[in-house]
């Protein structure tokens, strides 16, 4: 057992898949730790690594990918281990992934997957789990659990849907919670609706959670702390609050550009120019260079580390953004 | 499902009457029955007769309408070799038919399924590739000659099991296991793929993440995926095994049932009796495809019978 | 420098071209190699094989292989109950073994891969109507109604093409349509379609680029059921007829002396296996070949287990 004082802890955590045409470095180097109660948000691009990250803090890269370096811990045990992982999946950390239709068998009923894991993690019986199910199927809103459970994923709308993995995620009073973009194959009413209920469960259980997304927006209101993924690598960190207001590495200032903001009018919504690099060939320089307004030969040269600033933030940047400085270069303040 | 069944049963009728009308046409329009039937030596008038007697100086198209209104009510004529109604000879000799390919099919479906699942689990693992390598024989090597291989081994150099015929459970053994091998390698492949598609799906990982055992996984999620694929490769199969396997191993074997039957119906020129067996034959095929449909809506929640038509 | 090392082995990979790809891949060669051999035989027969296959000698009758007592280096696979050697006759026999199936295949892709187009680029009822006739077709009782056809026929080469190509070519239509509707949903050749291109036009710049790859696939594959179907059919005596040469018929005439001259069954029923295991391997391999997505689950697989069947 090594030493650690937090929930979860990711140390250098380096992750990769080796394809026929270079090895992927889909994580590169990321540390971070969440605490008892902590809703934590991990915002980036598609390709970021977001869900290899999430995954790998479950003990689930699959072959061909693997860990090549790090250390994940639980409560001070390493999640690298494989007992360790399958006794804490689904019983101490749960995850909800994006799509809720893909999420389960379409030809085994609800009741039926909703059971099986409380079956093997608590110790009750299938009748038991039955009546549990009900209740949970309850508490996430969904009316008539009874005959509800009887019937398979396609007789259920999307927005249904999650919330049905939801309550299966839960079904064992988890610690933590991760959501892994829980709500982009939703429409935009349901995704509220979701992101409430997740935050509603979380404060009432007391879940540590962990919010995946690549819309700020998403986060902006459920997670305390923000972490910005890019390339692999985590590029700013703090809360929600500051990233928001005061983006200091250009990155999160251009994420926030490109994201409809409720509180500013923008006529459209401005997509980052560029494309994120190719994982397969890491540049020397820190990997934002070619898509950086602000980029300069040093940024070409060196990676920047993250770098602790005031107030618990930090961020990896040579040249970062003046903290006074509205969001994003391409936003309008006013209104048009 | 009552519609549903009636609908299907109309278009089983109408292919069994198709294959039956396709038979007819090639014996009495392309082939000349009389001639094939009867003996070298046989006169001008002995054809004659046997014309008159089989009907056959009729115009075709009466000669079709009655074949057809006969066929439908089991009546097919009487054989030529054995000189009773063709329909009694068949069906005398089924049994021992449905015995052969019964016993072969599930020793093919059941150790195909198992090859399947357990080489599917870890693609590319030794297992993985010892089952493939098996099942690749299993398919490339011709039936006739794995019997009579057997017969060799088996029968004649170990002493094993009788070389022929049939009676108690010792015929049975290398006669099905000869008729179940090439249902073994394909079912194996089909169960393998539909097995590494399975568990290779987004329902599979994340019902990893949520912490449900890789037995359970495999067991329930997986199989219960790749069953309903292979219950459709499974009907033809024993498709397979009824018009062809059967003929092919019972001839090699000397098994009393209908593929023997029409072998030496066909020997004999008795043109009557092997329609009869191909008329049995088709019944069996079009039911065997019924129920292969109501297996698959049954274990597959997604399809109503509504929606299958 | 993991990813380079890596890299720089892709490039040396790909870099082989389509003759280096089979070269590397055991199985794929393995295939070759049989239809090679089976080529060969078929063209070179007469200069290959030591004997004239026809060729009588009682004296020397059903003479076992040279490994066993009594086996000479003239009959190396010995003599069968006419003194004639089996060995020559195999290698004869490759000639049926390689004609049937191509003029089978060949009769049956032709019209299938028609009445698929067809019916695939048509759709509505003609689609309808000819899918219906299919699947009945697909539930005709299969072997036991060529024996029949057969039959009543009377067998001959040209008899037994036709009705092994009539028991084949609805897969072939089946996969056409497939293909088409497909390849039809495909935005480029809605677009095509939208800018007024003429049907035959886009049925082959666009439509038919796609169907080569699967259809010779199914092909190589389809030639391996022929082989074994025409065996079968010579084997039961209602396929190839003496005194012409097929495997399948050997096999028959060597099951009277099963007992006591075993030789004369294996040798040929050896050679129907390894044609028909050499062409099966074949197909798969172009099956992966073929199909990029197909290719990377190999490639995923052979990380997880080092020492791959594919090497
Ligand atoms: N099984 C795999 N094999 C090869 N590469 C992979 C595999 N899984 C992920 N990757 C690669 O790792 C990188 C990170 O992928 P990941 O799915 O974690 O991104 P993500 O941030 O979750 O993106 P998205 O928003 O699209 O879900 C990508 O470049 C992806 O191509
Ligand atoms: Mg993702």
């Amino acid at each position: 057992m090594i030493r650690s004082d937090h929930l979860l802890e990711i140390r250098n955590l380096e992750v990769v898949f080796p394809t026929r045409d270079g090895t992927v470095q889909a994580v590169r180097g990321v540390s971070l730790t969440v605490d008892a109660g902590d809703s934590l948000g991990i915002v980036g691009e598609s390709g970021s690594g977001k869900s290899t990250l999430a995954r790998a803090a479950l003990g689930l890269i699959e072959l061909p990918g693997r860990i090549a370096g790090g250390e994940i811990l639980w409560k001070g045990r390493s999640l690298l281990d494989k007992r360790v992982a399958r006794r804490i999946r689904g019983r101490e950390i749960s995850m909800v992934s994006q799509d809720p239709m893909a999420s389960m068998s379409p030809i085994l009923t609800i009741g039926t997957q909703m059971t099986e894991v409380m079956t093997r993690h608590l110790d009750i019986g299938s009748r038991e789990a039955f009546t549990r199910a009900g209740d949970l199927l309850e508490k996430v809103g969904i009316p008539d659990p009874g005959r509800r459970l009887g019937q398979y994923p396609f007789e259920f709308s999307g927005g249904m849907q999650q919330r049905v993995v939801i309550a299966t995620a839960l079904s064992c009073d988890p610690m933590m919670l991760i959501a892994d973009e829980p709500t982009t194959a939703l429409d935009v009413t349901t995704q509220a609706q979701i992101l409430e209920l997740i935050s509603s469960l979380q404060k009432d259980l007391g879940l540590a959670l962990v919010l995946i997304t690549h819309d700020l927006g998403v986060v902006a209101g459920a997670c305390d702390l923000l972490k910005v993924l890019y390339a692999g690598e985590i590029v700013e960190s703090g809360t929600a609050d500051q990233l928001f207001h005061r983006p200091r590495h250009p990155y999160t200032a251009a994420l926030l550009g490109s994201t409809p903001r409720l509180d500013v009018k923008a006529d459209r919504l401005v997509a980052i120019e560029g494309h994120p690099p190719d994982l397969r060939q890491v540049s020397i320089g820190c990997s934002f260079t070619p898509r950086c307004p602000h980029a300069t030969t040093r940024c070409a040269s060196a990676s920047p580390v993250l770098q602790p600033s005031e107030a618990g933030r930090a961020y990896a940047c040579w040249n970062p953004l003046n903290g006074r400085e509205g969001p994003g270069p391409s936003h309008g303040e006013g209104r048009a | 499902m009552g519609r549903y069944l009636l609908k299907r049963l109309s278009q089983a009728v109408l292919v069994v009457i198709s294959v039956m009308v396709v038979v007819f046409v090639v014996t009495r329009l392309i082939g000349d029955p009389v001639a094939v039937m009867l003996p070298l030596e046989a006169t001008e008038e002995n054809r004659a007769l046997l014309e008159a007697q089989l009907g056959l100086d009729r115009p075709i198209l009466t000669q079709l309408a009655d074949y057809v209104a006969d066929a439908v009510r089991f009546d097919l004529g009487d054989s030529l070799w054995q000189r009773r109604p063709a329909m009694d000879v068949v069906l005398e000799r089924l049994p021992p038919t449905l015995l052969l390919v019964a016993a072969g099919f599930a020793f093919g479906v059941l150790l195909g399924v198992v090859i399947g699942v357990v080489s599917g689990m870890r693609p590319g693992g030794w297992v993985d590739r010892a089952a493939v390598t098996f099942v690749l024989l299993g398919v490339s090597l011709p039936q006739f000659w794995i019997g009579l291989v057997f017969i060799v081994f088996f029968s004649v150099g170990l002493g094993w099991f009788p070389t022929s015929g049939s009676g108690g459970i010792e015929y049975l053994v290398l006669p099905g296991v000869v008729l179940g091998l090439p249902v073994v390698g394909r079912i194996a492949l089909v169960t393998r793929s539909s097995m590494i598609d399975e568990l290779n799906t987004q329902h599979v990982k994340d019902a990893t993440a949520r912490g449900v055992s890789r037995a359970r996984i495999v067991m329930v999620h997986a199989m219960k995926g790749a069953g309903i694929a292979t219950i459709t490769i499974a009907g033809w199969e024993l498709i397979g095994v009824l018009a062809g396997g059967a003929v092919v191993v019972e001839t090699v074997y000397a098994w009393p049932g209908i593929g023997f039957t029409a072998m030496q119906a066909i020997e004999r020129h008795d043109i009557i009796l092997v329609q009869a067996v191909v008329f049995v034959v088709a019944i069996m095929v079009v039911t065997i495809n019924i129920i292969v449909d109501i297996a698959y809506t049954m274990l597959d929640p997604r399809v109503k019978f509504d929606r299958v038509s | 420098m993991k990813p380079a090392s890596a890299g720089s082995r892709s490039e040396r990979r790909r870099s082989g071209g389509w003759l280096m790809r089979i070269v590397r891949d055991p199985t794929a060669l393995f295939g070759v190699l049989v239809l090679a051999l089976l080529v060969a035989a078929a063209l070179f027969a007469p200069i290959i094989a030591p004997l004239d296959p026809n060729k009588q000698d009682l004296a020397a009758r059903l003479l076992p292989p040279f490994y066993a007592e009594g086996g000479s280096a003239e009959h190396l696979l010995g003599t069968d109950q006419l003194g004639r050697d089996v060995l020559s006759r195999i290698v004869h026999g490759a000639r049926i073994s390689l004609t049937i199936p191509l003029v089978s295949v060949t009769l049956a892709g032709v019209f299938g891969t028609a009445v698929g187009l067809l019916a695939g680029y048509r759709g509505g009822k003609t689609d309808a109507f000819i899918m219906r006739i299919v699947d009945t077709l697909f539930s005709f009782p299969g072997l036991l109604l060529a024996l029949t056809i057969l039959a009543v026929v009377g067998p001959s080469f040209w008899t037994l093409a036709i009705v092994l190509s009539l028991r084949i070519w609805m897969v072939f239509a089946r996969m056409t349509r497939g293909l088409v509707l497909s390849a039809r949903e495909a935005e480029y050749v809605e677009a095509a379609e939208l800018v007024g291109a003429s049907p035959v036009r886009i049925m082959l710049r666009h439509i038919a680029p796609n169907l080569t790859a699967p259809l010779l696939t199914l092909a190589v594959l389809e030639s391996a059921h022929v082989i074994l179907s025409e065996a079968a059919l010579s084997f039961l005596g209602l396929g190839i007829q003496p005194p012409q040469m097929s495997w399948g018929l050997d096999v028959a005439i060597g099951r009277q002396y099963v007992f006591s001259a075993p030789w004369l069954i294996i040798f040929p029923g050896l050679a129907i296996a390894v044609a028909v295991l050499g062409i099966n391997l074949l197909a798969g391999w172009l099956r992966v070949a073929a199909d990029p997505q197909e290719s990377a689950k190999r490639f995923a697989a052979a990380a997880d287990a080092p020492s791959a069947w594919s090497g």
